[in-house]
């Protein structure tokens, strides 16, 4: 069973001159077909059209054909040479042609809403409908059960991955005949819907106001070209996006009044001149079923980012990063909520990240005075010399090293919520030494734990005085008898050729941590100390009737002893 | 550590290892992030640089290394969980005590049950404070568990003779010998006199340094009960009330724990007055009282 109803005439006659469409819809599945009329008189000749159609498309024959008393309906020949039952309303009664009648009402109200929201004009209302149609017969009805018209028609559930926003930004590419190397390789257009039997999509060019059909095209769905800046009605989610774009559309189309009027005529004569078919011209709109096997290519991230996880993979292809995130993170997550001082300390909290590389922390004031520091102790100390560089040698590099051990220790929030303390630490590259060239042995020991257990109990034993000790800047007091060449560091002006030559050691090297047990070794024997042979860290110095115990862990020491005058000469 | 593990909301257990269960190489599924296994036995081996607690059971684990089963990572929970029951629990070195090294030996005889190796337990103290312990297995198969005592006891030996040398060097004078404890009688036999010789004439003849030893006087050997043996901890595991004696009895204290410290410190006969000394003294970093637990050292820093 099949209801026919005519629509029209409207006062804005499409861009093709259209002003009326004729709306079939099967009773069965409520499917939609619809076809643009430029005058009534057509109509018959559809009718019949479409009955063929669906006897040789549906393999079905049509029983019963509802109608209003129209007299463009009334072809009792053909009615009867098929077989088919005309039933038609009272009059004055279009309830009784309900089904379709309802239909009219369904399609103009999403029309409204696809032109309010693309702000594209009026006379665009025929894509507009076609579109609509296209929507509503993929939509499942309460009435269906929950089906689509489309599944109960082909027996199919419709593929919605290639549904675009009516009236949305899509760069089209051009035609490679007609570019040269330095033309621009898209065209900015907005999206009117499906061409029925091809598969492509149908534009409309923003310049030139053509109306083209193309299949490579890059969607924008949520940028509309045509809404206007005086317009606050927008899609809040994305407002700074689409006026963004504004701005740069303001000079193509200085007021929505003139775009109606330009985009009125251009169409039809470019079309004509480019032999680009205007839908409703060639193809009658009810053919609508080669649409459902359009794109029909599974579409898949490219392999290099299936290591990754993208939310929305458009958002990459998409000019803007922003512009494709559906749902940012803002929405979910944001300091409004905070009070003021919440949001200062948070924001001191993330703001205080450290810097990867030395150019990002040449950006913070904090970080350069922290490694202006660090180079003037090193240089104080005579940490290098700067030397040409000897031939065959390969020097090794350095690297500035702000660590993050603890958060307590280098960044310390004051109650401000600023920091106290930013430490910068060259550390020179020990992966790249070789042995027996730039250094030898690496061993260094430490005090057994056993050692430091049992000094603590003896000190406890004998009410002896303990103190710790932590030496700073530990590894650079060691003395380098290796000859290393360090390239210049980062933040030293550097002349090509020379390099830094090692005078002692560096966070980094390899025998960095021998270099100051020996250092310190020698020290602590020419102050007198005696080294213990159960546990070599261990330097005890017995004198008159004072006692003293150093117990060495690489920079960490301990200091026993009944003295603590002894306690202050060694500290200093 | 519980952090990381993500065992921070887990249950607390009374004990580091279940009785029940004989961690070996078994064969139940894989455990796979075999890095994060050996990172959390790392950790709990410097650990056992202030718990003796758990000596044990991370020389048992460790010896999985290579290839942990599901088992042995529970294992490790139960220990994190452990860990969790009492985290301030610490060594407390008391002023008062006598200059004396008293070790305790214990031997698990075939306690491996892959190669029926035998494990050696020892830990010493200087008058009450503990200083050294280990848990560790024994390099050849025991042919019988006098033989297992007898090769822990010379093991223990070569500790004593470090201590004694270290604590020579410290310029400490012992006040009396230093005393070995063991609980099988006929290690002590062996350790005394060449007796038993058809038993033990296999044994490798650096066993026989703790007969030197004893003959030269530098340390005695004595016989102890089984019940009041203080190495039982690091060669077997224990159910909660004896595991929470050897605690007790091994001189941990719980710093988070105000009645601990009132108990240790009543135990030491102070009075109020003298115990606020003590805390000034504490404050001053004077050697006063020593709690060598990682919270404290932490605080420190």
């Amino acid at each position: 069973m099949i209801h026919f109803d005519i629509w029209g005439p409207i006062s804005i006659s499409s861009i093709h001159n259209h002003s009326y469409f004729l709306t079939v819809v099967d009773d069965f599945s409520r499917y939609t077909w619809i076809t643009l009329m430029k005058s009534k008189s057509e109509t018959r000749q559809h009718v019949i059209d479409f009955i063929t159609f669906t006897e040789n498309q549906h393999d079905c024959h049509v029983n019963i054909v509802r109608s209003d008393n129209g007299p463009e309906f009334i072809i009792p020949q053909f009615y009867a040479s098929k077989g088919i039952l005309h039933q038609t309303s009272c009059v004055e009664t279009p309830q009784q042609n309900a089904r379709v009648e309802r239909k009219h009402q369904h399609i103009l109200n999403i029309t409204r809403a696809l032109l309010f929201q693309s702000h594209l004009p009026k006379n665009i209302w025929s894509y507009v409908v076609v579109h609509v149609v296209f929507i509503m017969n993929r939509v499942p009805s309460p009435i269906l059960n929950n089906q689509t018209p489309h599944f109960l028609l082909h027996n199919q559930t419709p593929d919605l991955h290639h549904l675009k926003v009516f009236g949305s930004l899509a760069y089209a590419s051009t035609l490679q005949a007609n570019r040269i190397k330095l033309d621009s390789r898209a065209r900015e257009c907005v999206f009117l819907g499906y061409k029925s039997g091809m598969k492509g999509v149908i534009l409309l060019d923003i310049h030139s106001k053509q109306i083209f059909v193309s299949r490579n095209v890059t969607h924008h769905e949520y940028i509309f070209p045509y809404k206007q800046s005086s317009s606050n009605v927008s899609w809040d989610y994305h407002t700074h996006i689409a006026q963004d774009y504004e701005a740069t559309f303001v000079t193509n189309i200085p007021s929505p009044t003139e775009t109606v009027s330009d985009i009125s005529q251009p169409p039809i004569s470019t079309s004509a001149n480019n032999q680009i078919p205007s839908p409703s011209d060639t193809v009658p709109p009810h053919s609508s079923l080669p649409v459902v096997h359009k794109f029909t290519r599974v579409r898949s991230s490219p392999s290099y980012l299936k290591d990754y996880i993208c939310n929305n993979f458009s958002t990459l292809s998409s000019k803007s990063v922003n512009s494709g995130i559906s749902y940012p993170i803002t929405h979910f997550h944001s300091f409004d909520h905070l009070s003021p001082s919440h949001i200062i300390f948070s924001i001191s909290i993330t703001q205080s990240s450290e810097p990867k590389t030395y150019k990002e922390a040449c950006q913070s004031e904090h970080w350069l005075k922290a490694m202006n520091d660090e180079l003037k102790a090193l240089t104080a100390n005579g940490t290098w010399s700067i030397v040409d560089l000897p031939p065959n040698v390969k020097p090794i590099g350095s690297k500035w090293v702000t660590i993050k051990l603890r958060a307590w220790i280098f960044l310390k929030h004051k109650a401000g919520g600023s920091i106290e303390r930013y430490k910068a630490i060259l550390v020179a590259k020990g992966y790249n030494q070789i042995e027996g060239l730039d250094f030898f042995d690496t061993f260094s020991l430490v005090a057994k734990l056993t050692t430091v257990k049992t000094l603590l109990a003896i000190a406890s034993l004998k009410h002896w005085h303990l103190h710790q000790l932590d030496v700073n800047n530990a590894f650079l007091h060691g003395d380098l008898q290796e000859d290393v060449f360090m390239n210049i560091p980062e933040g030293v002006f550097s002349m090509h050729g020379k390099v830094c030559k090692l005078q002692k050691s560096l966070y980094g090297l390899k025998q960095a941590s021998r270099k100051w047990y020996e250092n310190l070794t020698a020290l602590l024997l020419h102050e007198g100390y005696c080294q213990s042979s159960s546990d070599y860290s261990l330097f005890t110095l017995q004198h008159n009737n004072d006692f003293t115990a150093i117990l060495v862990y690489v920079d960490d020491i301990i200091l026993a002893g009944t003295s603590l005058t002894e306690f202050q000469r060694i500290k200093s | 550590m519980l952090e990381s593990s993500g065992l921070l909301g887990s249950k607390p257990a009374s004990t580091p290892l279940d009785t029940s269960i004989k961690l070996h190489q078994d064969t139940s599924q894989p455990f796979e992030d075999v890095s994060c296994y050996r990172r959390l036995i790392g950790r709990l081996l410097y650990l056992n640089t202030t718990r003796p607690d758990i000596s044990l059971v991370t020389q048992q684990l460790s010896q999985f290394l290579n290839a942990p089963t599901i088992t042995h990572y529970k294992a490790v929970c139960r220990i994190l969980r452990y860990l969790k029951n009492n985290p301030g629990l610490g060594l407390f070195f008391p002023r008062a005590s006598e200059t004396q090294i008293l070790g305790y030996v214990d031997a698990d005889w075939a306690g491996c049950v892959i190669s029926r190796r035998s494990t050696t337990g020892f830990c010493f103290f200087l008058g009450s404070s503990l200083i050294s312990w280990r848990a560790k297995k024994q390099a050849t198969v025991s042919r019988s568990s006098s033989e297992a005592e007898y090769r822990a006891l010379s093991t223990a030996t070569c500790e004593l003779q470090w201590l004694l040398y270290l604590l020579k060097d410290f310029k400490i004078h012992c006040s009396k010998q230093p005393v070995l404890y063991c609980d099988s009688q006929s290690a002590i036999h062996i350790a005394s006199n060449p007796v038993f010789h058809e038993r033990i004439k296999h044994l490798e003849i650096d066993c026989h340094l703790i007969r030197e030893k004893i003959q030269k006087g530098i340390l005695r050997l004595l016989p102890i009960s089984t019940h009041e043996q203080l190495a039982d901890f690091l060669t077997k595991p224990l159910a909660p009330p004896k595991f929470n004696q050897f605690i007790y009895k091994l001189g941990m204290i719980n710093i988070y724990h105000g009645q601990a410290c009132g108990r240790i410190l009543k135990h030491n006969n102070t009075t109020e007055m003298e115990t606020a000394l003590i805390r000034d003294q504490q404050q001053e970093e004077r050697g006063g009282l020593q709690l060598l637990a990682p919270q404290v050292t932490e605080a420190k820093h």
